[in-house]
């Protein structure tokens, strides 16, 4: 929950110097909960860009929730379809990163949704706080994210990712998309390192599986 | 409020909803191929890497693998905190204050 307190927060704050009041600022997490989008749509405004561009670039940003959608899928199959409409608007970074640790760890292969919903709605009053209070804050502060509080998402994502590491599989699979993402971060503008840092070391981490088991059966 | 914000507001959401909902309901319509069903484990970490590396070696958007780079010494502090402790919020907060102190001697 304390990782996303800074970003809103630091979005609060940026939306308010922007331009925006504080109900456009407090509406725009209350129905769009994705902070990189809208850390990108507050200064594509600022700079004066179409709504159709911004729209565009809200779904490209967001396209790794494509297989964050995926890879949970099999944990839900047996819920009815009203538990994926309902848990699919909190389905953010941190909520699926909690929630899919939560899931593979336990016994079942079917996850339980109120796990899920829990987390995203505790997520949701938080996002939606610190905005408001980052907007009531507004000019007072300059920079919010030279505070170390930038390096709060890492820090939770970190403390999520270290548990699941529990073969030398997964540690490559997880070093192969951290270096992958830092090349195309630098190499790729947009999002895209996401999604293509993912799909390459999942492919990496499924050979190597098959090939693990080749060398078994031989 | 401005109307045209407020459409923006919900085009953006809209878009966002689209890319959460859209494989959320995969498993339950479609019958995946065996390789793709064993292929999901490796998404989690994959995108957890994803979402942290940048930050850390690259956090201005520009490549910095030096050591004084403050946030690989973060990161690294993170991750022993959290393997000492084995607790989650302990190590965020020694990460996040390890930052902020190391800012200031690097």
């Amino acid at each position: 929950m304390i990782g996303v307190v800074p970003f809103g927060l630091a979005y609060g704050i940026v939306a308010s110097q922007t331009g925006l009041s504080l109900a456009e600022t407090t509406l725009m997490s209350l129905v769009v909960f994705a902070g990189a989008a809208q850390f990108m749509a507050v200064s594509m405004l600022q700079s004066g860009v179409s709504t159709l561009f911004i729209v565009l670039s809200t779904l490209m940003i967001n396209l790794r929730h494509l297989l964050m959608g995926l890879s949970l899928s099999p944990y839900l199959k047996k819920q009815k379809s009203i538990w994926h409409y309902l848990l699919a608007f909190g389905m953010v970074d941190e909520s699926y990163a909690t929630t899919i640790s939560h899931y593979q760890s336990s016994e079942s292969d079917q996850g339980n949704p109120y796990f899920m919903l829990g987390s995203a709605a505790g997520l949701y009053v938080f996002w939606a706080a610190s905005s408001v209070a980052g907007g009531l804050l507004g000019h007072s502060i300059k920079d919010p994210l030279s505070w170390g509080l930038d390096f709060a998402m890492p820090a939770t994502f970190l403390s999520i990712l270290i548990p699941q590491i529990k073969s030398k599989r997964i540690l490559t699979v997880a070093v192969a998309a951290g270096v992958a993402a830092v090349a195309a971060y630098l190499l790729i503008p947009g999002k895209w390192y996401i999604i293509i840092a993912t799909l390459g070391a999942t492919a990496l981490g499924t050979l190597m599986e098959i090939a693990g088991e080749g060398r078994r059966s031989d | 409020m401005r109307v045209e914000y407020v459409v923006l507001v919900l085009l953006m959401g809209l878009a966002t909803y689209l890319t959460r909902v859209s494989f959320l309901s995969f498993s339950k319509n479609v019958t995946m191929p065996a390789v793709v069903y064993r292929s999901l484990k490796y998404i989690p970490v994959s995108i957890l890497a994803t979402l942290i590396f940048p930050n850390i070696l690259a956090p201005q958007g520009k490549l910095n693998i030096a050591t004084t780079n403050p946030y690989i010494w973060a990161g690294f502090i993170t991750v022993m905190t959290f393997l000492l402790s084995k607790n989650q919020v302990m190590s965020i907060i020694v990460g996040i204050a390890s930052l902020v102190l190391l800012r200031t001697l690097l």
